[in-house]
């Protein structure tokens, strides 16, 4: 709580007494070292005494925080990419079968990574629509509540839905490999 | 009669074995053909190669009215609109129940519907499968399963 010196003086019954002034002076490094100067000049029985090396400190030290911070999510984002990635391509490697089958049915790539996307993103996605299917104790509407609650900073949406598209695009790359197989040859098991 | 298959001394070759070499074939609409020979003689591959499942190492294979466009489009509505396949394997998708089987056939031809896939499977006497898996289902099953979903 800042007040004017006399009122400080006043309540605390020191008239005339001044042991200790804090001021707080937004600006630069630059701008306080120059206002520091000028203070000091202008009161020559004070001792002006610049505290912004703990200030800068601290500023500092949250810098690194932030950075580590950070440094951690985008790891994190990193290996939750090459985990899905890793996923996928043992999946696609898994169901050649399936995509032999389905090309032989007529499927075109396009329907078969269609499946294998739609599938994605429901990994991907924190939200998961079996989820939200789940019958819950609470009552129908209580698990949409529940995710609802899941995304109170809008500003991370856009960054989850660049990482889902891009994951599942990276994902599908494994299906690339399988689109070039004829049917014929998964089915010998050659691919 | 209109031709509806025609193979002109196809190829193929799985490295030094020739598993198929110089056969001419053309069926004719309405024509019931058995292929026979031992094991080994390149029957699955002379399929394989008119179902458009494979493609010859050289010679040419078509069906007669085979769908115009880009030769990879065209095998594939080649595959989804002419061609039925009842493998020796079945090839059911295990996780798809007797039903969802036949649906997904429908799905990669236009579109589904679950009653005429229901209505298909009844035909066949599976009308007490329809949910069932194909672990669920004897060979015999599957293999009645495996007619109306190719």
């Amino acid at each position: 709580m800042f007040v004017d010196l006399p009122v400080a003086q006043r309540l605390a019954g020191l008239e005339g007494r001044i042991s200790l002034v804090q001021l707080s002076v937004p600006g630069t490094p630059a701008a306080i070292e120059q206002f520091t100067s000028r203070v000091a000049s202008q009161l020559p029985g004070v001792t002006v005494r610049p505290i912004r090396q703990l200030a800068e400190g601290e500023g500092r030290l949250f810098s690194r925080i932030k950075g580590l911070l950070l440094a951690t999510v985008i790891l994190i984002l990193v290996l939750t990419a090459l985990c899905v990635l890793a996923t996928m391509a043992a999946l696609a490697m898994d169901r050649r079968l399936d995509v032999g089958l389905m090309k032989a049915l007529g499927g075109s790539m396009r329907q078969v990574r269609a499946c294998f996307f739609s599938k994605q993103v429901r990994w991907v996605s924190p939200e998961d629509r079996r989820l939200r299917r789940r019958p819950s104790p609470f009552g129908v509407g209580r698990p949409a509540r529940v995710w609802r609650r899941r995304y109170p900073r809008l500003e991370v949406l856009p960054l989850t839905l660049a990482l889902m598209v891009g994951v599942s695009l990276a994902g599908a790359f494994p299906l690339r490999l399988l689109a070039r197989v004829k049917p014929a040859v998964i089915f010998r098991g050659e691919a | 009669m209109s031709r509806l298959v025609q193979v002109e001394k196809p190829r193929q070759a799985f490295g030094k074995l020739r598993a198929l070499d110089g056969l001419s074939l053309t069926v004719e609409a309405g024509e019931w053909i058995a292929v026979m020979g031992p094991s080994g003689s390149g029957k699955t591959t002379l399929i394989n190669i008119l179902g458009g499942l494979d493609s010859p190492t050289s010679g040419s294979s078509h069906g007669w009215r085979r769908p115009r466009g880009p030769r990879r489009i065209r095998l594939v509505r080649y595959r989804a609109e002419k061609v039925g396949f009842v493998f020796q394997q079945f090839h059911l998708v295990p996780y798809l129940t007797a039903l969802e089987n036949v649906m997904l056939a429908q799905y990669f031809h236009s579109i589904t519907n679950e009653e005429q896939a229901a209505a298909a499977l009844r035909r066949v006497g599976l009308a007490d499968r329809l949910e069932h898996l194909p672990a669920q289902l004897s060979g015999g099953e599957q293999q009645r399963v495996a007619m109306p979903a190719r």
